[in-house]
């Protein structure tokens, strides 16, 4: 032998080290996770698994994120933190998918719309025994709208919590000689007909393009729709969920208020944006909006301070009172965690410490703490801390159905045809409420 | 009269030959692991409710049922995918077809007007679709402020229902770069001599389209019919990237649905259900263009 291959021979070994790593590639791993068992190492780092959001884009978020787990390891030097991130979109695909090929996760991150798929899923369990276990916290420390409760059970103790809000151009009100809407809401004033009126007065054309006076767009979105009909003394379910009641005459008598914004061409319409010129109120094209205070971020990251001045408003006064929607993000605990403690303590760390609360006031929003002991952070001298404190009484959480998800596709669909007023609102909504109940009873 | 040679492998043969199912193994192994085995599960799965993360729960017939009983959004979106194959399929076929006639001609640069028709089929189907979101855009998009400027009136091109599923049909025609190529091949595979032999009997230009080329074509328009046929079928990029769906539900195709209810219902089950009538409705109209074929394919080597 003259040691080189012959074509022959080289093929050959090809083919055999493909098939060898087919194989290889196809044999099922043990997942490299530590339990955290006894049997582990004395020195050996308890390992917490996360899966965490992926704020990729937003710099200040990320830069909040590598802030707390340098805190964190520092703290904590026996804790190893193995975090895994997905972005916003395909989140729950990517998660969901994940566990099922074997990964597993100790805390999850979690928002409200995902909570009866996790919890189906078996994915996470209640904190209620950890709380009640733990004695640096008790159940009282929390805010009743910081928790994401179902069943009785709490999945989640939120670490951020955003009130919501109507955010309008102060400076076009101002030279407009307009009351402004927060002395129009101190003066018991901002109402429905104050705020329909608002969008008639500002709706105008610039440049061959509209200004809207409003953009309702965020209405769309059933956790925000909810204010409006608490507002309005309804609701989207009865008390238990078993029926729908987005046909009672309060909510018809809603869309069709939410209508006119639409037909009158005082908001934009889904589709008539693009990427690159968005319709919105912070590059000045929609003259108000509605949003939770973590709007704050697009508000400073589009620029908009530097255009007009920033207002402030509460969601007006309906006929059944006035109401704000508590947006929560939480994190969630696995049903069944490797090493519960470490787990638990970062999970303690991120969602509630004082620590947490200072380092991710940076990435704004005039965040309201879960936690009584946790004093509210805002980081802009624009922001109106008033305003902020008039929401804090009239936070209500909502309520997630079961099938959430499936649910705001019927939604959704029922939503666009409002828009187009292509059927009598009545029409759509009594299909809606028979499709959502029998949904629900599936 | 024809001759039949029967040889026999010699021992280097046969193992030539064992070499070479060795060597085709990983590819064989790959396709009955990831192709063979998850459609023989899903056909289990389709009789279960199964979410991926929990056991599979049988079920019978239920999912099956409850998609021709019970479902809405199952005959709603197989009428949105319907409508898009007969109006995509034609039309896609018929543009391609004129585009290879024009290709074949030879004038100068021709070579980079084919790559530049071909270049679309190598643009990520997501680049495009976002690029054809903002073409579309009410307020500011390409599309109305033409019109605009032309005096002529404006749409909310993808927020109506009556002119979304359109909006993809135009779309759709992107994407004919693939079956322009195939029929290029196949018009400069046309025997001159057909086209000579027909000018000497006085045939004109339509007359020796007509009774030569389509003829000739016919097994390319078949194999392009049957792979659009299939593709359009699974039209899915665009409605997800774009409409989502909406609005209204106009853009709601059935592979849409199909994974709507798989990742991010974690129907899987219903979903398995999904894909199995899709297969076997895509299996029902290929086996009748195959049926058909008999009637109006020419294939030269039958003759």
């Amino acid at each position: 032998m003259d040691g080189k291959l012959s074509r022959r021979e080289f093929i050959r070994t090809a083919g055999l080290m493909g098939t060898g790593l087919t194989l290889a590639a196809c044999t099922p791993v043990a997942p490299q996770v530590s339990t955290g068992d006894d049997g582990q190492a004395a020195m050996e780092p308890v390992v917490a698994n996360i899966f965490d959001y992926d704020p990729t884009g937003t710099d200040a978020w990320v830069a909040a994120d590598e802030e707390f787990i340098n805190y964190f390891t520092e703290k904590y030097p026996d804790i190893e933190v193995v975090r895994e991130q997905a972005p916003w979109t395909g989140f729950t695909e990517k998660l969901l998918t994940s566990i099922a090929g074997g990964a597993k996760y100790d805390v999850v991150y979690g928002y409200w719309q995902w909570l009866p798929l996790f919890i189906e899923n078996d994915v996470i369990g209640p904190l209620d025994d950890l709380v009640d276990a733990d004695p640096e916290i008790a159940a009282d420390d929390f805010f009743d709208y910081a928790r994401e409760t179902i069943d009785g059970n709490t999945y989640g103790l939120a670490w951020f919590i955003s009130g919501w809000l109507h955010w309008y151009n102060l400076t076009a009100v101002q030279e407009a000689g307009y009351p402004t809407l927060k002395e129009m809401n101190e003066n018991g004033e901002w109402d429905y007909d104050t705020w329909f009126q608002f969008a008639k007065d500002f709706t105008s054309e610039k440049d061959g393009a509209p200004i809207y006076g409003y953009d309702m767009s965020s209405a769309r979105s059933v956790s925000v729709y909810i204010m409006l009909a608490w507002a309005w003394g309804t609701e989207q379910w009865n008390e238990d969920f078993s029926a729908s009641i987005m046909d009672s005459e309060e909510n018809i008598v809603l869309w069709k208020w939410i209508q006119q914004f639409y037909l009158e061409g005082l908001s934009p319409l889904p589709g008539s944006s693009t990427p690159d010129q968005p319709l919105s109120y912070t590059n000045g094209r929609a003259m108000a909006t509605m949003a939770g205070q973590w709007y704050t971020r697009n508000i400073v990251q589009d620029g908009a301070p530097d255009l007009f001045d920033i207002g402030m408003v509460p969601f007006p006064t309906g006929p059944s009172g006035q109401y704000s929607v508590a947006a929560l993000n939480s994190f969630y605990f696995s049903k069944d965690p490797g090493h519960v403690n470490a787990a638990w303590t970062w999970y303690k760390e991120r969602s509630f410490s004082e620590a947490a609360a200072r380092i991710y006031a940076k990435i704004g929003g005039g965040r309201f703490p879960s936690i009584k002991k946790v004093a509210p952070a805002t980081v802009y001298p624009w922001e109106d801390t008033e305003v902020y404190e008039a929401i804090r009484p009239i936070l209500r959480t909502y309520r997630t159905s079961p099938k959430e998800s499936e649910w705001i596709t019927l939604w959704n669909a029922a939503w666009d045809e409002m828009l187009l007023g292509t059927r009598p609102v009545e029409e759509i909504l009594g299909q809606f409420t028979q499709e959502s109940t029998a949904l629900v009873n599936t | 009269m024809s001759a039949r040679i029967k040889t026999r492998q010699g021992p280097l043969a046969r193992k030539e030959a064992w070499e070479g199912r060795l060597y085709i193994l990983p590819w064989v192994l790959g396709f009955l692991i990831f192709t063979v085995g998850p459609m023989i599960a899903s056909v289990y799965f389709s009789f279960t409710k199964y979410s991926v993360l929990s056991g599979a729960k049988w079920l019978g017939l239920t999912n099956y049922t409850r998609l021709f009983t019970d479902d809405r959004l199952f005959g709603l979106s197989l009428y949105n995918t319907f409508y898009f194959v007969i109006l995509s399929v034609p039309l896609n076929l018929f543009v391609a077809f004129l585009i290879a006639l024009l290709l074949s001609v030879q004038v100068r640069g021709i070579n980079l007007y084919r790559t530049l028709y071909y270049l679309p089929v190598i643009t990520p189907a997501v680049a495009s679709a976002l690029t054809w979101g903002m073409l579309f855009s009410g307020d500011f998009g390409l599309v109305n402020a033409v019109l605009r400027a032309l005096g002529l009136p404006t749409f909310n091109w993808l927020f109506d229902p009556q002119i979304t599923k359109l909006i993809f049909v135009i779309m759709g025609l992107w994407g004919v770069g693939g079956s322009v190529i195939i029929f290029l091949a196949g018009l400069q595979n046309v025997p001159r001599v057909l086209y000579e032999a027909a000018s000497i009997d006085g045939a004109n230009l339509w007359h020796r389209f007509l009774h030569i080329t389509v003829p000739m074509m016919t097994p390319l328009i078949f194999f392009n019919l049957v792979l659009g046929i299939i593709g359009t079928f699974q039209v899915f990029t665009g409605a997800y990237i774009i409409t989502a769906g909406g609005p209204a539900n106009s853009t709601l195709f059935y592979v849409l649905y199909l994974y709507n209810n798989a990742f991010k219902f974690f129907k899987m089950g219903y979903a398995s259900a999904l894909a199995w009538v899709l297969f076997v409705i895509i299996l029902i109209f290929t086996i009748i263009q195959l049926r058909m074929a008999r009637l109006w394919v020419f294939y030269e080597a039958e003759r």
